[in-house]
């Protein structure tokens, strides 16, 4: 699954939780989660879980905390995939 | 260390999924498990105490993050050392809140201790069946810390951003009489207060979930 594919995906695990959905429509890999989505920090958990069950994967405390923006996102489930095969 | 930081949680649309393991281990470190097996178990329920761990993990990190903008949210590398709830409160906090909580209550607040990078800070919180506030100081002493939190109506993000900050300017204007005061905000995503388009050295935190809108602020000695 290439970067955009999952780009493509994560909008549909990011739609739940945030309430601006013009701009979850125009993402890219430079969107902030919480300055640009709007997604409260609160949800982020729920997020991560979210992918961890989309992508079949398990993010650890050393990349969540590296979750800022979509791009880091997608860098985080493409390791997290590359290492499962 | 000068600064300011609150959190707040609306406990109705985050609690689903908070006492299930695979929640709580992103979120809790293993000294706060075992703090949470120990008495904590018999004075809160599992998800309250997982979004009171998160709530005081966030406001120590809105705290540190306006002296280190570029600090990541770093949950496990944060560490609860002691939680202290008033005897009174436990268990339960199931009354409702009231529309404005503007000072500490004895029977609903609870005291917690962190070390984040190194560094020890101090909580105080709110907990009642509808939320937990947080508020985070670098000094036992809350004298310097002012704080509120209101129920507002309209829950869409744009709302409840113009909310906090006429509810911070309200208070902020009573103390500063005859300023020009606004609201600016840092590109790592903290506020800032302006006087006239100067900086003031008053630090802000603003918070909101839902229905809730809150504030802290630092004041310099003087103003206090």
């Amino acid at each position: 699954m290439d970067r955009k594919a999952i780009l493509e995906e994560l909008k549909k695990v990011l739609a739940p939780y945030t309430v601006s959905k013009a701009m979850l429509d125009s993402i890219n890999e430079q969107t902030d989660l919480i300055r640009d989505l709007r997604i409260n920090s609160a949800s982020l958990v729920d997020i991560i879980i979210d992918a961890e069950e989309k992508y079949n994967i398990e993010f650890d405390a050393e990349s969540i905390e590296k979750i800022t923006s979509v791009g880091t996102c997608i860098d985080i489930i493409v390791e997290k995939m590359n290492q499962r095969v | 260390m000068i600064s300011a930081g609150n959190d707040i949680v609306a406990l109705n649309s985050h609690s689903a999924r908070a006492g299930s393991k695979r929640f709580y281990s992103k979120i809790l470190c293993d000294p706060e498990l075992v703090l949470y097996n120990g008495q904590m178990q018999l004075a809160l329920p599992l998800y309250q105490y997982v979004w009171l761990i998160w709530s005081v993990k966030e406001s120590v990190y809105k705290f540190q993050q306006q002296n280190n903008p570029l600090l990541p949210f770093a949950p496990k590398k944060m560490t609860v050392q002691n939680v202290l709830l008033s005897e009174d409160g436990a268990p339960g906090f199931s009354e409702n809140s009231g529309n404005e909580i503007t000072e500490w209550r004895n029977n609903r607040s609870c005291h917690c201790t962190i070390i984040s990078h190194n560094q020890i800070f101090y909580t105080r919180s709110f907990i009642c069946s509808d939320y937990i506030h947080t508020v985070a100081n670098s000094h036992p002493c809350f004298d310097n810390i002012s704080w509120r939190v209101r129920q507002i109506v309209q829950t869409d993000y744009h709302t409840q951003s113009g909310e906090v900050r006429s509810f911070l300017l309200e208070q902020l204007r009573d103390i500063f009489p005859g300023t020009l005061l606004e609201i600016g905000k840092h590109a790592a995503g903290y506020p800032f207060l302006l006087n006239n388009g100067s900086a003031m050295p008053v630090r802000l935190s603003f918070t909101h979930d839902e229905q809730f809108i809150a504030y802290s602020f630092n004041l310099p000695p003087g103003n206090r």
